[in-house]
């Protein structure tokens, strides 16, 4: 029972490993000895359990040590990004209840934002070393964690995820059977706001092994690339964007040491992958799939050799996790056949109970159906006749113009046939007369609209030709590292 | 010899703004809108200007707009 549990884990690793390095974190490193003293120190500033806990987002142990003390006490996290505006953090506070804050950082600037809320500031003093570290065993229906995304409607939506979740996803994670121990050197770059930072920190901690740490402020990909080739990490879970930027400079990366790149947050590019092999001789390449709703990862595709799966360029998802139930559902909610194209549903104890306080938007994403509860990840997949999961795209990516439905994606793809410096992106929005029009945006591309327009035509049916070409220098990302599809459609005038 | 003041004419040009004020001692952290994205438009647009090409090392090596400015007469000398 004990190794189903990924705290449990992570407590044994402090006391077994206390001497080796748990985080390198701008270059200094901290034991695990370092890291309980830490933690049991912050602990004592939390009393109770059971209760939402804000931290401001820092790249330093602390805040780091914040999230275990967190969760060790039996209470759920609540990130709150010092980048995001003042009101959106305290819309968030506001509607968790948060009566404490954890910060590392310049807590004068939150003062006023927050209220009468407890600010612990977490002083860098020496901790002394007669601190116990808790451990509040958590009932598996409560919170470890809240994870805030933008809701359509400009109202931030809570995504829940309680112990039992946690714990499924790390039951089934560790089944994916990466051969990886206390040896092991594993990259973390995700802002802690996106729940793929989850799994980047605590599964190094729950096997012994060290988490190295990218800086909030820090230009990502030299970060990254610094990171992988002069530590020599072992195993690094990215966003396929990180490889489009450094793609000018494939020839220059050597990476013999890395066992795993795990290609996460969006869809990866079969081209791209494929070009990255000569730099990563010894990694086996997996593409991680899985909405914030269902814990971090739900579905996982080993790609490995050239023979690459693939629709429309994007990698297989692959097969779903173990205690995962799926179903693709078409458009009258009626179960598809191998190969047909659907709704991915998914069902089991990864899945969330519902959004943080808002039953209508729970109720429209999740379908009862055959006896269990299934969410609607809003993802387009069919399944293959091996029984692989393959990815088409965001549901709201199918659009229909003038009558007939358009996959986004496959003109994506197209695009990319001729432009391979930069991404490429189709944004429908309504003209003035509201009509549907698509938009084609493509990234550092200099050869002239007329060519790919022309390739485009050769190669789609007429009203699948993007009727406006917009070129720019590089595309706005989100938080998670992905191109924001909202800020290019605002862009159209 | 290239100076600060060309240089921050390119900034100004990629980051869309025409109040960027550089030193030799600027970073990233100090100016506004300069992030892992803008980083490869104000290189690319540095390599076009002067028909050189930086490696990825030497992008990292950069820790702020001096040594931005050193490398550029470097490779031009």
């Amino acid at each position: 029972m004990d190794k189903d549990n990924i705290l449990r884990s992570i407590r044994e690793s402090m006391c077994k490993y206390s001497d080796k390095e748990s985080f390198i974190i701008g270059g200094d490193s901290y034991s695990y000895q370092d890291l309980s003293n830490q933690v049991a120190r912050i602990s004592c500033v939390l009393n109770g359990n059971k209760q939402c806990v804000g931290i401001i987002e820092n790249d330093d142990i602390y805040t780091y040590a914040s999230i275990l003390a967190v969760l060790f006490t039996g209470n759920t996290y609540v990130i709150l990004n010092p980048h995001n505006p003042n009101s959106r953090n305290k819309k968030i506070v506001e509607s968790t209840s948060i009566k404490t804050i954890l910060t590392s950082i310049n807590i004068d600037e939150y003062t006023g934002v927050f209220g009468d809320i407890c600010i612990s500031s977490i002083n860098l003093k020496e901790p002394e070393s007669d601190y116990e570290i808790p451990f509040f065993e958590a009932d598996k229906d409560d919170n470890a964690y809240i994870i805030f995304t933008s809701g359509s409607t400009g109202e931030p939506k809570g995504v829940p995820i309680t112990f039992g979740n946690l714990n499924s996803f790390y039951c089934a994670y560790k089944k994916l059977g990466f051969n990886l121990d206390s040896t092991d050197r594993m990259l973390q770059m995700f802002d802690l706001a996106f729940d793929v930072s989850v799994v980047s920190t605590l599964y190094p901690l729950a096997i012994g092994a060290s988490v190295y740490t990218v800086p909030l402020d820090a230009v990502k990909y030299t970060a990254v690339y610094e990171l992988l080739e002069d530590e020599e990490l072992t195993f690094a879970a990215i966003p396929p964007s990180i490889l489009s930027i450094l793609k000018p400079y494939f020839s220059e990366i050597d990476l013999p040491k890395l066992k795993y790149l795990i290609l996460t947050a969006e869809a990866s590019h079969v081209d791209i992958v494929k070009e990255f092999y000569p730099s990563i001789p010894n990694a086996e390449v997996v593409n991680l799939y899985g909405p914030s709703e269902a814990t971090i990862y739900c579905t996982s595709y080993f790609a490995t050799g050239g023979d690459i799966k693939n629709y429309n360029g994007m990698l297989s998802i692959g097969k779903a996790f173990s205690g995962i139930d799926f179903l693709i559902l078409k458009e009258d909610d009626s179960v598809a056949d191998v190969s047909e194209k659907g709704e991915f549903c998914i069902s089991g104890s990864q899945v969330m109970r519902g959004y943080w306080k808002n039953i209508e938007k729970t109720q429209e994403v999740f379908i009862q159906k055959e006896g269990k509860k299934y969410y609607r990840t809003g993802d387009v997949c069919y399944i293959d006749s091996e029984g692989d999961i393959m990815y088409c795209g965001r549901k709201d990516h199918q659009v229909q113009i003038n009558g007939f439905r358009v996959e986004l994606s496959e003109i994506e793809h197209y695009a990319k046939q001729i432009h391979k410096n930069g991404a490429s992106v189709v944004i429908p929005k309504e003209n003035s007369l509201g009509n549907l029009v698509l938009h084609l945006f493509l990234e550092n591309y200099s050869e002239g609209k007329e060519k790919i327009h022309e390739y485009l035509k050769e190669h789609l049916n007429p009203y699948m030709c993007p009727k406006e070409i917009h070129i720019l220098d590089s595309f706005p990302l989100n938080n998670s590292g992905k191109i924001d599809r909202k800020i290019l459609k605002a862009s159209i005038k | 010899m290239k100076t600060l003041e060309e240089i921050t004419e390119i900034f100004k040009e990629e980051l869309k703004d025409n109040s960027v004020e550089l030193t030799r001692e600027s970073t990233a952290a100090d100016v506004d809108g300069w992030d892992s994205i803008t980083n490869t438009n104000i290189v690319y647009a540095i390599e076009q200007k002067y028909s050189i090409r930086f490696k990825l090392r030497e992008i990292l090596k950069l820790k702020n707009v001096g040594d931005l400015v050193d490398t550029i007469n470097k490779k031009l000398a």
